[in-house]
């Protein structure tokens, strides 16, 4: 295969995937805003040793289970079908040539995609969540949950496979990883939220919540828009490495992109303006983090008056799904991850099998007619992630929290996580007032 | 209007947790039983909505197992 020196469009691939920090950054900040400001240096802390600690995990061990279509990988025969379970490429990226060729690409994209998903628990654990633990949380996640799921998806594994051994579509498709990234990492974030529990003082004796606002309204707003910059990137890289799009595409790609996290975040805010008397910015913020999440399903293969269509969906979604984790599930998310990232992205995912027309391959590999039996494809991916990744990501946490506990001591709380885990706060000539939250 | 979580909802603990988590694959399982052992798709999607069906069930077992939030402020 020729390098990105060589092909113009892995060149611009590339650049596209240079991009996706961006989304990262977008993530430390809507997670911070939204957070208390006793715990703000602490979450951005947090976001960095995260996005460190999968890197490593990823370069020693995720790339090679996760692979790519092409390279080595265990492959079980069910029914006379080969069924490609995981990567079984060298660990460390050895024999792996960095030079710009579509596997390389595919190696780089993984390890910014992996520090994407293991920010999204981060929000969910926010002013509660110990350091060295959501770092052995985000270890496993980058080393195993999420090259597990990836190989299957973007490894030519069995979920990619689908199509080929079974007639259901191109197999199930997830161009920017609405399953595969935003998914996994929500359904992680909801793990995270059973296993530490409500906030100290966020449920009242009744059972009740009570308002805890994020501290920081700015840092939420322009993380959503520097998230926006690192999506199209993330979605762009993804048409074109895993969908085979050309670069060309990126342009419709990036449309459908913008207005699917437009038209969320303009549900959201018309929502909660209705309701309330006014539009809401932190649900106004996680409406766009859900329309985004929900774009990197189908982006290259819709029109973009779908594309607006599926981020109103998500904005109603992600919109209720905060009220309705808050108040009936007494999951307390102070991020709103779990809405935004699971529920966006799973809608991402069938949204997929309902909206996108994508044509299916012929035995001589040349695009033919509009696959069929896509929807199917898609279902089958939502099964998998709700029946196998949800309990894993949960068992796998819960070992951790076993060994050692995942919550931070109750002084630390109400202490701060800043002052108590990193001896000093984020804004130290701020006046500190009383905690209006805590019981006196 | 905020809603009281319903303590009447909440049910057993890690005996019931283990059930939904088990059920929760069981799921699954039935979805790729549905691959292996059907050919037509309409009996094939019913087969996988079946299994989604029972990890729902599962879902809602494992949130109902899950203690309430200890109360903190009167």
């Amino acid at each position: 295969m020729p390098a990105a020196g060589s092909n113009p469009g892995l060149l611009i691939c590339l650049v596209f995937i240079l991009l996706v920090p961006c989304a990262a950054a977008g993530l430390a900040l809507v997670n911070t805003g939204l957070g208390r400001s006793r715990s703000a240096a602490h979450s951005m802390m947090s976001s960095v040793c995260v996005l460190g600690v999968a890197a490593l995990a990823y370069f020693v061990c995720g790339f090679a289970w996760q692979g790519f279509a092409g390279l080595p990988s265990h492959v079980a025969s069910i029914g006379g079908k080969p069924w490609g379970w995981l990567g079984g490429g060298p660990f460390l990226f050895r024999h792996q040539p960095l030079d710009g060729s579509p596997a390389s690409l595919v190696a780089l994209l993984g390890m910014f995609s992996v520090g994407l998903a293991a920010l999204i628990p981060l929000g969910s654990g926010a002013d509660r969540w110990r350091l060295a633990t959501c770092c052995a949380s985000t270890a496993v996640l980058a080393g195993w949950t999420f090259p597990l799921f990836a190989h299957w998806v973007w490894g030519g594994g069995w979920l990619a496979q689908l199509g080929v051994n079974y007639g259901l579509g191109r197999g199930f498709v997830d161009t920017g990883g609405a399953g595969t990234i935003q998914a996994v990492g929500g359904l992680t974030a909801l793990s995270i939220a059973w296993l530490l529990g409500a906030r100290h003082g966020k449920y009242t004796r009744e059972g009740l919540p009570t308002a805890i606002p994020g501290h920081n309204g700015v840092l939420v707003m322009f993380g959503c828009l520097v998230a926006l910059l690192g999506w199209l990137g993330l979605n762009s890289a993804g048409a074109i490495l895993y969908n085979g799009a050309e670069p060309g595409q990126a342009v419709l790609v990036a449309i459908n992109t913008i207005l699917c996290a437009a038209t969320s975040a303009l549900t959201s805010a018309v929502i909660t303006n209705v309701r309330f008397g006014k539009p809401d910015a932190s649900l106004t913020a996680n409406g766009w983090i859900g329309g985004l999440a929900a774009s990197s399903g189908a982006c290259a293969f819709i029109h973009p008056a779908e594309a607006a269509t599926i981020g109103l969906i998500a904005g109603i979604l992600v919109t209720f799904s905060v009220e309705w984790f808050e108040l009936h599930l007494a999951v307390d998310d102070p991020g709103g991850s779990i809405s935004a990232h699971a529920m966006g992205g799973l809608w991402g995912v069938l949204a997929v099998g309902l909206f996108a027309r994508i044509p299916a391959i012929s035995e001589s590999g040349m695009p033919a007619s509009v696959a069929t039996g896509q929807w199917l494809a898609q279902l089958i991916g939502i099964a998998t992630l709700i029946g196998l990744v949800l309990p894993l990501t949960y068992g796998l946490n819960w070992l951790i929290d076993r060994i050692s506990p995942q919550r931070v001591a109750a002084e630390g709380e109400n202490q701060g996580m800043d002052l108590y885990e990193l001896g000093a706060g984020a804004y130290p000539e701020f006046i500190v007032h009383s905690d209006e939250f805590m019981e006196r | 209007m905020a809603h009281a979580v319903s303590t009447a909802a909440r049910v057993g603990g890690s005996g019931v947790r283990l059930f939904g988590f088990l059920l929760l694959l069981a799921g699954w399982g039935l979805a790729l039983a549905a691959l292996a052992l059907l050919a037509a798709d309409v009996p094939r999607g019913a087969f996988v909505l079946a299994g989604m069906g029972v990890e729902i069930v599962g879902l809602v077992l494992v949130i109902r197992s899950h203690p309430l939030p200890r109360g903190t402020r009167e």
